[in-house]
């Protein structure tokens, strides 16, 4: 089983590589092979994980400010410049995770705040996911909730307005899994879903009490997609692969993909997260280095703030 | 030939000026109606349609100006008679007399400030009907009169050759109801579309003609729409259709063999507030609606913003429609920031608004108008009288 794993596991860590973030496959591959039995004794006592990952680096992407300056956020990643880096502080957004031989459990979500050329921008977001395995048939679903409000986003002729934008969906998804989600495992999922996003604005107009939020735009799309992830353990190492195709398709066709966007589009997005044990007899503390690419347009940030590209996570473990 | 001096731009005035009277005795032929005659009579016109497309040819294409090169808003203009007992705006004497209707001096100064305030383009109220004045009245002060942009208002609920005559729906299932839609278009484009195309206001070399209550125009009358768009470059924009999502199959038949939208009024609600705030969710809430169908059909809608700077017709007898102001100057500047940010976020196209200039009864003109007593602004209460209103269009909307 576990030959399989790390076989899988290094044909998905070399697919990494060729897009240029080998330096943690690099300190994968350094690391000395378990013997056979110190494997089983492991995935054996490591039944159970729970994880709290606090991100260090404060970095989030996000959608350009001029896109929700000029009103043309819904066309999404049809028009450039589509994403942009944002340093966000506030409180950081915690990602809670639960795993067993065959349940996976994860929660992530948290306030970010960014005050920055004028505008104050206050997002939060929740995103869970549950994973649940019998022998090797694999279900699962995930919902996602977010919201952004931006201060003073637009410009008027003579009046500011505020932008608000809120995206809530979710999917299910039917799959296989080998392994332990608390060890080594690799998984394969095709999931099928559904998201809506919407933005307003208000309009801030001394002496007129009583303005209310007005439609920007309002986009629903059937999502399907196809996820492969696995995970290796060994010693004070671990590395987890997770490469996603998601495709998104607009309920209500757009008829024009420069004034509403593209009906359909999709993302192709892999990450990877190294994880280090730093201290042998104090495996408590961990830290996470998580790399992200997107191949495909970045579409997710139309109803998200991402991962940036490189992050550092303090993870907490307990067994 | 000192006489001559003298006598010469008296008459120069009297000509020029168009007095209703004179014109009626010297049409200024071919398109005043007096000097067609018999050729507009309902029960005649059938044949002569045919003919006149068939031996004279309506072009297929009107070499206009088109709609989408406008930059400006579109200023909604009468051939009314100024009545000051019933009215609630009041314009200055220049522009226009007490008990008349305005002279070619008067239009002319009117195109002046049109053009200074911003507005790109005038949009006509036209009764086809020869019983009525209105084409000789535009003949005479308008049509040979500058050369702003200019398309129909077509009026088809008041004084109409349909049946019945004013108000009310139209059946466009009734055989004569549908010949008299026809000859009124044909006599728009013979009259007004063809003679003065250079000035005339088109969608890709179709003549734009709007039809301020298309949904009081029941019955089938969407393949009537699309009969006239066989035989005339006509382009229809209709109004009245965006408070309620189109429901019923004859309601979205006939939205769909419209070619644009673009609403009269927001409505007569007491509170200025919600009013602009309501049409610019209903707005929304139509450009979602006409996703859908141009998705169906494959054509493209054009959808046009309406602006409103008030609404107050209680001088108008047997209404009882509270009079609706904004409480302040900035509650205008609001509507106005809402229908620029709609252009900018693609609920409405990027041209416009419609704007009503002078329609003096129901208090929305925008017109330069005089300070009186009654239309001075007071506390919670914002008239705009004097240029106040064109100010704000031309601010948000000028060229």
């Amino acid at each position: 089983m576990n030959i399989t794993m790390r076989i899988l596991s290094i044909l998905m860590s070399s697919m990494f590589l060729c897009y240029g973030y080998g330096e943690a496959q690099d300190g994968q591959k350094e690391q000395p092979v378990k013997n056979k039995s110190e494997q089983d004794k492991k995935v054996s006592s490591s039944k159970k994980l729970f994880t709290v990952d606090v991100p260090l680096s404060p970095f989030w992407e996000t959608v350009s400010m001029g896109r929700i300056v000029n009103g043309t956020i819904s066309a999404g990643s049809v028009m450039r410049p589509w994403e942009d880096v944002s340093h966000f502080g506030g409180w950081p957004v915690p990602r809670l995770s639960f795993s067993t031989n065959n349940i996976f459990f994860r929660a992530e979500g948290g306030v970010m705040k960014n005050s920055r050329n004028g505008h104050d921008r206050n997002a939060g977001q929740i995103d869970l996911s549950f994973d649940g395995s019998i022998l090797y048939a694999l279900l699962g679903i995930d919902t996602l909730f977010s919201q952004e409000k931006i201060s003073s986003a637009m410009s008027g002729v003579n009046f500011n307005a505020d932008f608000r934008r809120r995206s809530y969906g979710g999917k299910g998804w039917a799959g296989i899994q080998i392994g332990s989600f608390a060890d080594d495992y690799f998984a394969v999922r095709y999931a099928r879903g559904w998201i809506r996003t919407e933005g307003n604005s208000q309009f801030i107009i001394p002496d007129v009490g009583g303005i209310e939020w007005q439609p920007l735009y309002l986009e629903e799309f059937l999502t399907r997609a196809v996820v492969l992830d696995g995970q290796v353990r060994s010693g004070r190492l671990s590395q987890n692969i997770k490469t996603e195709r998601v495709v998104y398709k607009r309920t209500k066709i757009s008829t024009d993909p420069l004034v509403f966007g593209e009906n359909s589009f999709s993302d192709f997005t892999v990450r990877s997260e190294t994880e280090l044990i730093p201290f042998k007899k104090h495996d408590l503390i961990r830290l996470v280095l998580a790399g992200t690419k997107d191949f495909g347009g970045n579409n997710k940030l139309l109803f998200q703030n991402d991962y940036s590209a490189v992050r550092v996570l303090l993870r907490i473990a307990f067994k | 030939m000192k006489v001559f001096r003298t006598v010469f731009p008296l008459i120069l005035v009297i000509v020029l000026a168009g007095c209703d009277n004179i014109d009626s005795l010297n049409p200024a032929s071919p398109t005043s109606i007096y000097s067609i005659g018999e050729g507009n009579v309902v029960g005649n016109l059938s044949e002569a349609v045919q003919d006149l497309s068939v031996q004279n040819g309506i072009p297929d294409r009107i070499n206009g100006v088109e709609f989408m090169s406008l930059h400006g808003w579109l200023a909604n203009i009468y051939p009314w008679e100024y009545f000051p007992g019933s009215s609630s705006v009041h314009p200055v004497t220049n522009l226009w007399n007490p008990n008349q209707k305005q002279t070619f001096f008067q239009i002319f100064e009117q195109n002046k400030q049109l053009n200074e305030f911003g507005s790109s383009a005038d949009v006509l109220e036209y009764q086809p009907n020869p019983t009525h004045g209105d084409h000789n009245h535009w003949l005479s002060t308008y049509f040979t009169n500058g050369s702003r942009p200019f398309f129909l208002a077509y009026e088809h609920i008041y004084g109409t050759r349909f049946v019945p005559v004013d108000g009310g729906p139209k059946n466009m299932d009734d055989p004569y109801n549908r010949k008299a839609f026809k000859e009124d278009i044909d006599f728009i484009f013979r009259n007004v579309v063809i003679p003065f195309q250079s000035r005339y206001v088109t969608v890709n070399g179709r003549a734009v003609i709007y039809i301020w209550a298309s949904g009081q125009m029941i019955g089938d009358f969407d393949s009537l729409l699309e009969e006239v768009k066989k035989e005339y470059p006509v382009f229809f924009i209709g109004s009245g259709e965006i408070w309620s999502i189109s429901r019923g199959a004859e309601n979205i038949d006939r939205v769909k063999a419209l070619d644009g939208f673009m609403e009269y009024t927001l409505g007569g609600r007491n509170n200025y507030l919600n009013a602009v705030s309501g049409y610019r969710r209903a707005s929304f809430g139509w450009r979602d609606f006409l996703r859908e169908l141009e998705a169906e059909t494959g054509k493209r809608y054009l959808f046009i913003s309406t602006f409103q700077a008030a609404y107050d017709d209680t001088k108008v007898g047997d209404r009882n429609n509270p009079p609706m102001y904004a409480r302040s100057i900035n509650e205008v500047k609001y509507h106005a920031e809402l229908i620029k940010e709609g252009m900018r976020s693609s609920i409405y196209d990027s041209v416009g608004p419609f704007v009503v200039y002078s329609e003096l009864p129901e208090g929305a003109a925008v017109i330069e108008s005089q300070c009186l007593p009654e239309t001075k602004d007071t506390p919670g209460r914002f008239v705009g009288c004097g240029k106040a209103r064109l100010q704000i269009l031309k601010d948000y909307f000028g060229r």
